[in-house]
């Protein structure tokens, strides 16, 4: 009878561990069955993939500073500023070299993130209050920068194309996944990373730079959002000045809907994968039967809520099945 | 102690935590082979002497130097360089990994592909066996700290101690939390050490324990060195009867 009832505990703990990919073939059945001619095509969902990428890369930026037991409020404000402080750049310097362009958002979201890096690494200060402070400033430098929209006109074109190019971007977004994934996997720094996340006072103790540890995360975290901003700007063919707004809350429940502790720790860059194909399908499905923005972002809170209550309940879970009694 | 230069010597050292004077021109030394039983009352500044000696915190005045040569803030890897490994009391573990990776953190076995260092964990969860069986527990390499008893915790923090070619050992309380067979295993690794010529500092409250093993041993009270004796002095009830003396005084 016991025996039983630790069996069926460790097929949910499964289901939980599993769940955005669970989710993700629950959706993408429902909407197989209710629209098959629209979703099982093939181009649609290299579309959904490819409209995933720019967010997708948020939700990287904000699971690395989660792996390192941080937070990051301003992911959204360093991608928008990113993109329009880049945009502003090439627009007043004609002469700019058009290959080395597409780095230049990614090295003002590097140069962002340094900012948090130093505010939570350096100065010690709380990663939810330093990061609320940084959301603010970016979002009102971005008005400074660009008080108004970019057009694509105002823009080289090479620099709008990489975005554009759906299968640039899908290739480019799988090349910089396999490489977080080497990165966090397979370098000592990674596991540092996770190590800082987990305890730590133990890694201090074990020679760990803690301070160190979190700049790096962070302007790591900042080149990610620097990325969503190229790709942003090439999927949307212009830089408006809400660009990229709002979207922390989506790279938020990508990240732990993936499985992405919130403790630090835990997660993998493929787990925060799963997170964000899931968030894509919805995206697709929701577009798809017209539902309205106002009940979409309705939807989007209750995947987050529900995102952290399967978080809390796993942890729970696993605690009462395999630690020693 | 005759001529020997000693392992270590720590002279003079003050560590202050706020208004609070953990230690306070405490004194220290350890010759190689050497077992030092480090006893004291909670609050007597042991601990915060090890985590100076271990890199982890930095003292406020005072010198330390290895082999008569001083050393200059030092941190927790480059005390790990020269061969000191700490057992912390608080085993400094990250609950969230895995045995193997508990043993090898920051000093993971690597393969060279030109400039990128890759962790080979092959290897790791292989070497992490070598102390793991040594120290008699029964664990996987791969299990999750969070999941070990507080035995195979405890044996877990001791196992990266056994790991590398050490020249100082440090143990903060180490068999605390472990049984009679884990506190018999670590003192076996002890006596190991010792033969080894690898100095040992041992910190307990268990003054029976520590007497058995000790070959010398440094009482501590408020931060400052109060007695220093040779086993052959003593007894471990003479110790005790002075231990409490001492606690007598504090009060």
């Amino acid at each position: 009878m016991k025996l039983k009832k630790i069996s069926s505990e460790r097929v949910i703990l499964f289901i939980l561990e599993e769940i955005s990919l669970i989710l993700i073939f629950i959706f993408f059945g429902i909407f197989a069955y209710l629209r098959p001619k629209g979703i099982l095509n093939i181009d649609t969902l290299i579309f959904t993939l490819y409209s995933a990428v720019p967010i997708g890369f948020v939700v990287l930026a904000e699971s690395i500073v989660l792996f390192s037991g941080n937070f990051d409020l301003s992911v959204d404000q360093i991608t928008g500023f990113s993109a329009l402080c880049a945009a502003r750049a090439l627009m007043w310097f004609n002469g700019f070299p058009t290959t080395l362009s597409i780095f230049l958002p990614i090295i003002i979201g590097a140069l962002c993130g340094s900012l948090n890096g130093i505010l939570v690494g350096r100065v010690r200060l709380n990663p939810f209050v330093a990061t609320l402070g940084t959301l603010m400033f970016f979002k009102g430098l971005k008005l400074v920068v660009a008080p108004t929209s970019i057009w694509a006109t105002s823009l080289p074109v090479f620099y709008l194309s990489v975005g554009r190019s759906i299968s640039t971007t899908i290739i480019v977004f799988a090349l910089i996944l396999v490489f977080l994934w080497f990165f966090f996997r397979y370098t000592r720094f990674g596991i540092n990373i996770y190590a800082v996340g987990g305890n730590p006072e133990s890694a201090h103790m074990l020679g760990i730079n803690i301070g160190r540890t979190y700049f790096f995360t962070y302007v790591l975290s900042g080149s990610l959002c620097g990325l969503a901003a190229l790709f942003y700007s090439g999927y949307v063919s212009a830089v408006p000045t809400n660009i990229a707004e709002g979207t922390m809350i989506f790279a938020f429940a990508g990240s732990v809907i993936g499985g992405v502790s919130l403790k630090g720790g835990r997660g993998s860059v493929i787990n925060a994968f799963w997170g964000i194909l899931l968030l894509g399908f919805i995206e697709t499905g929701l577009a798809m039967f017209a539902v309205a923005s106002e009940v979409r972002i309705v939807s989007y809170g209750i995947l987050v809520i529900t995102a952290v209550i399967i978080a809390s309940f796993k942890d729970s879970l696993r605690d009462r099945i395999l630690k020693p009694k | 102690m005759g001529e020997r230069i000693p392992l270590i010597r720590m002279q003079n050292i003050y560590k202050w935590f706020g208004k609070v004077c953990a230690l306070n021109n405490a004194d220290f030394e350890i010759c190689e082979g050497e077992i030092v039983g480090l006893i004291g009352d909670n609050g007597a500044g042991k601990s915060t002497l090890i985590k100076i000696l271990s890199g982890v915190i930095q003292p406020d005045r005072g010198e330390i130097y290895y082999r008569g040569k001083k050393l200059n803030r030092l941190s927790v890897k480059d005390m790990r360089n020269l061969g000191i490994e700490t057992v912390f009391q608080e085993q400094a573990l990250i609950d969230c990994f895995d045995v193997g990776r508990n043993i090898f953190l920051t000093r993971e076995p690597i393969i060279k592909l030109g400039p990128i260092k890759i962790i080979n964990y092959h290897k790791m969860y292989e070497k992490a066996l070598n102390p793991l069986k040594a120290l008699g527990l029964g664990v996987s390499p791969k299990q999750e700290v969070s999941f070990c008893s507080g035995g195979e915790r405890q044996g877990v923090a001791i196992s990266r101690a056994m790991q590398f070619k050490a020249k100082l050992v440090i143990l903060d309380e180490p068999t605390r939390a472990l049984s009679i067979q884990g506190v018999r295993q670590v003192d076996s690794f002890i006596r190991k050490l010792k033969e080894k010529k690898i100095a040992v500092i041992f910190i307990t409250h268990d003054i029976h324990h520590v007497f058995s093993l000790a070959d010398r041993f440094m009482v501590l009270s408020r931060g400052k060195k109060i007695l220093e004796i040779e086993k052959k002095d003593f007894t471990a009830e003479d110790l005790e009867n002075l231990l409490l003396k001492v606690s007598e005084m504090k009060k």
